[in-house]
């Protein structure tokens, strides 16, 4: 991942790493490269530490867990009644009276943690905050979309086979929920550098 | 590197990699037990005897002291429960993935692979750890009370 060509172009303040001679701050001396990537780290991890222990309070439960997962429940839903008349919900609990399987979408289940690591990543990334609120506002709801087609998957998948379901609910759809914030984060990267000011726009502006 | 290929070259590797992950975790159980095992009877000895592998799940052992009410004398017995430890595993095969899908030389691929499968390992480590306190201090907590007070 690179995130400045070494002729100068789409640099980002801050995040100008390569040169021929290997890029040093001029007044400290100290690497730059070293310097942004510790600090990229340190605003991350610090980030996330602070929405994962916000998330555990009772107020992070009450104003953003509780309701995020019911609006879960909602949609997916409303998505699967539209093509499955069989489907019914009461709650957080979906499940078809025909067979009588059913999924409860648990607090777990509404990839709250999975946008944390998507916000901290962005708003560690040094760029201007609309770039910062364009991408979290994207990117959560691309998670969240891809979380909807999870649950609904699941559901159907359940229903025809139980040990596929636990496989995929257990260990294939968390990784490609992580995938799926990896590559939602490459893109806004891509978004930004393009965005940057060159460093000749830099330097005089 | 395109962001597209990436991707692609990610989804061509992630069936494979879990797959190889899922047949052959019995394999990958082996040193985690054998870690837990350590860890699990210097932090509780009194409690845990054993954290053994069973198929491709841990069993961990519990020797627990109870009275027979009949006698008023103490009996040891051994409680056993079992622990998936591949919940906590999935990012074995995703990282993999992910090094797989990516462009550079091989060697830096295979140190970056490296470093990352002793993260992984050690995150594992812990995570399952807790689960197991989890399970002793709180499933369990009505036959574990007298060991932890």
């Amino acid at each position: 991942m690179s995130d400045a060509n070494a002729d100068g172009r789409n640099a980002i303040p801050g995040y100008r790493t390569s040169s021929a001679s290997g890029t040093t701050s001029s007044e400290s001396g100290k690497p730059k490269s070293g310097r942004t990537v510790h600090r990229f780290l340190a605003i991350f991890l610090v980030t996330q530490l602070t929405l994962f222990v916000f998330e555990l309070t009772p107020a992070g439960q009450r104003y953003l867990v509780i309701p995020v997962t019911s609006a879960v429940a909602a949609v997916s839903v409303d998505l699967m009644s539209t093509v499955d008349q069989n489907v019914k919900a009461s709650g957080k609990t979906i499940w078809n009276p025909a067979n009588g399987f059913g999924v409860t979408i648990e607090a777990g289940c509404n990839e709250v943690e999975a946008s944390i690591l998507l916000i901290a990543a962005i708003l560690a990334f040094p760029s201007i905050w609309a770039q910062k609120l364009g991408g979290i506002l994207i990117g959560v709801v691309t998670v969240q979309a891809l979380n909807l087609f999870r649950i609904i998957s699941l559901f159907y998948i359940g229903q025809w086979d139980r040990e596929l379901f636990q496989w995929a609910h257990l260990y294939i759809w968390q990784a490609l929920i992580m995938l799926d914030v990896l590559i939602v984060f490459l893109l806004w990267l891509r978004f930004v550098v393009k965005r940057a000011p060159t460093e000749t726009e830099s330097t005089t502006s | 590197m395109s962001i597209k290929g990436f991707m692609l070259r990610a989804l061509v590797w992630l069936p494979i990699c879990f797959a190889v992950w899922y047949y052959s975790s019995i394999l990958f159980v082996a040193p985690l037990a054998r870690a837990l095992d350590l860890l699990s009877r210097t932090l509780l000895p009194q409690l845990i005897s054993a954290v053994e592998t069973y198929g491709n799940e841990l069993q961990v052992v519990l020797t627990l002291q109870v009275q027979d009410t009949s006698t008023g004398l103490l009996r040891t017995g051994d409680m056993l429960f079992e622990i998936d430890p591949l919940i906590y595993g999935f990012s074995v095969p995703l990282y993999t993935v992910l090094v797989l899908a990516s462009r550079a030389p091989d060697g830096r691929r295979l140190g970056a692979w490296l470093i990352g499968m002793i993260i992984l390992f050690a995150v594992q480590i812990l995570c399952i750890q807790a689960d197991i306190l989890k399970v002793v201090a709180i499933d369990l907590a009505g036959q574990t009370r007298w060991v932890l007070r």
